[in-house]
């Protein structure tokens, strides 16, 4: 074998063990999200909501650091949000189900499905907590945007 | 004289044999300084028009003080006749404009203030056309915001939409976790 030879079979070897050694490319955000998701639908289907909470706790937590990114990192930490105080009203836990609504709506009440889906939450928790006047503004404030969403579901697409 | 006003156009025309049998009844009443026997001319206009008939059938040989008198008098007649002569009435454009648009500042403003806020864009970052949330989502959603409203059904709506809208904008998204 010629020394011409070895020396591109060492370069070309070389260069397969660097391909291989490469890191994957990062996951992106949206994907880790859907993901995350997806496996806290899984575990409520069979039943662990404590597992379901806990995915979404993680999500949360990873989210929270890049809400300031762009508003749909933002509404999608509010998606979140609304999860974890649906697992709340679901654990008869209107105080926290409350807390996590208000922490999800802290990041803006600007007119979007996730926004109405915390009010509505919220709502719910605190018609469960006994304040009713509290729960129907809230009810209502959803409905104001629901019906925008309505409207424009109707128009063209 | 505005050579482009009707009105000096009438003036300039050559007058009808009862105008000229006017004039000189009204030339005669000027310069004996008289009352007018007969019913002056209506329209200022053709009293002006009579008036400088007149003044043509004046004889020559007149003293300067019938002219001066006729003169006075076509002043006058024309001080009347500019009185009369319609004119060019601007003011209904302001009168018009200005509550028009006080009109339309006002129900602009009712309208922005009003009307429920504008969604946030239904469109990624990148482009990407978000799925607009669909009308069952939307009803199960209205129907949770309800004393005793049922969530399970908003829940239900809201997993098949999540899937579709972070596939939306995963489908633009460049950025890293």
């Amino acid at each position: 074998m010629s020394r011409r030879a070895i020396v591109t079979a060492m370069l070309l070897g070389a260069l397969g063990f660097g391909g291989c050694m490469r890191e994957p490319p990062p996951e992106r955000w949206t994907t880790m999200t859907a993901r995350a998701h997806r496996e806290a639908d899984r575990r409520l289907d069979a039943g662990d909501a404590a597992g379901a909470r806990a995915r979404l706790l993680a999500l949360v937590d990873a989210q929270k650091a890049h809400a300031g990114d762009s508003a749909e990192r933002r509404l999608a930490l509010q998606d979140s949000y609304f999860r974890l105080a649906r697992l709340a009203l679901s654990d008869h836990d209107p105080r926290q189900a409350v807390a996590y609504a208000d922490a999800g709506l802290a990041y803006g009440t600007a007119p979007h499905l996730f926004v109405a889906n915390l009010l509505v939450a919220r709502g719910a928790a605190l018609e469960a907590a006994g304040d009713a006047r509290a729960a129907a503004a809230d009810y209502q404030r959803a409905l104001l945007i629901n019906e925008t969403l309505l409207g424009q579901a109707a128009g063209p697409r | 004289m505005n050579p482009k006003d009707p009105h000096d156009a009438d003036l300039e025309a050559e007058p009808s044999p009862e105008e000229r049998a006017e004039a000189e009844a009204l030339a005669r009443a000027l310069e004996a300084g008289e009352a007018i026997a007969a019913p002056l001319p209506d329209d200022a206009l053709g009293a002006a028009a009579l008036l400088r008939h007149a003044r043509r059938t004046q004889d020559g040989n007149e003293p300067a003080r019938a002219g001066a008198r006729i003169a006075a008098a076509e002043a006058r007649a024309l001080a009347a006749v500019d009185g009369r002569r319609p004119r060019r009435r601007w003011w209904w454009l302001p009168a018009l404009l200005v509550p028009a648009g006080a009109a339309a500042g006002l129900i602009a403003t009712v309208t922005l203030t009003t009307r429920p806020a504008e969604v946030a864009s239904a469109v990624s970052p990148a482009g990407t056309a978000i799925p607009k949330p669909p009308t069952t989502l939307l009803e199960a959603q209205a129907n949770a915001a309800h004393a005793g409203g049922d969530l399970s059904a908003l829940d239900r709506q809201m997993r098949d939409y999540r899937r579709a809208y972070y596939a939306a904008l995963g489908a633009g998204d460049t950025e890293e976790p």
